[in-house]
């Protein structure tokens, strides 16, 4: 079957401190995964070739600012905690649902928020942006 | 259920911040898109622009609106356009959440005297973002 595009539905970033949360009110929303690539090239050959090495990934979102939402708030914490008191990781799913379908696509890790931008602008609203490195395994679903 | 048309009408006449002394206009004088031309004085017309979704996850919208206050003179149209602001105020409007109101620009039409007895009133125009969900 061809690639079709699939219009946005809905896309929800679900957060776990303990306690599993869904941030809502994002604006855009991505990931990114990077594979190294170890070269294995012979002295003899003048066409290089590699073989892929270790792989990570990070998750951005970028959201309203509203630190009444409980699930905002926990995330604004989890940046400054690094880690669930337990010493367990967080995790986080980035969740795509199309609207032409009910195909829902995810990927889910282990993370450590990396970066925490809060910004506010004239005639703006006040936003925050995040990063996540993931750890481990990236689940896809 | 209402819409966010009806959410702004509901946000304007809130209250008694528009009907009250100075240059007072009753709710019945702030009109959807236009007035009649032979209409009472000082009087408010407002419009929803434009509706879009403003996140990924559908909840939050944005619209721009435009509230003009109209009056026989400036200074009236100048009132009413204060009056106008502090009437664009967050909260729950006929269901509607409104979150966040961002004037975004305000202008003044002067009045105009022809040369006849042909007057045309002053309008004040007001420009602003709003935040919603249902």
């Amino acid at each position: 079957m061809a690639v079709v595009a699939q219009p946005t539905r809905s896309v929800i970033f679900k957060f776990n401190d303990g306690t599993a949360r869904t941030l809502t009110g994002l604006i855009d929303a991505s990931v990114t995964w990077t594979v190294e690539t170890i070269e294995t090239t012979e002295l003899s050959s003048t066409d290089k070739t590699f073989i892929p090495g270790q792989r990570s990934a990070t998750m951005q979102g970028n959201c309203y600012y509203d630190q009444n939402d409980a699930a905002f708030a926990a995330l604004e914490a989890a940046v400054k905690a690094g880690a669930q008191t337990s010493g367990a990781p967080f995790t986080l799913t980035v969740e795509w649902q199309y609207s032409s379908s009910t195909l829902v696509s995810s990927y889910t890790a282990n993370c450590i928020f990396t970066s925490w931008t809060v910004s506010a602008a004239p005639l703006d609203t006040v936003k925050a942006s995040f990063t996540a490195q993931l750890s481990g395994a990236v689940a896809i679903a | 259920m209402a819409t966010i048309e009806q959410a702004v009408r509901s946000m304007l006449t809130a209250g008694t911040t528009l009907s009250a002394n100075p240059v007072p206009v009753p709710d019945e004088r702030v009109t959807h898109g236009y007035r009649l031309q032979e209409s009472i004085l000082p009087a408010i017309t407002y419009s929803v622009d434009s509706n879009e979704d403003a996140s990924l996850s559908g909840d939050i919208k944005l619209s721009q609106i435009t509230v003009t206050g109209i009056a026989v003179t400036s200074q009236d149209a100048l009132t009413i356009s204060g009056k106008i602001e502090s009437a664009l105020a967050s909260g729950t409007y006929n269901s509607i959440k409104i979150h966040a109101i961002i004037v975004t620009n305000q202008s003044l039409e002067q009045e105009t005297i022809g040369i006849s007895d042909e007057q045309e009133p002053a309008q004040a125009v007001t420009t602003a973002t709003i935040y919603w969900s249902n």
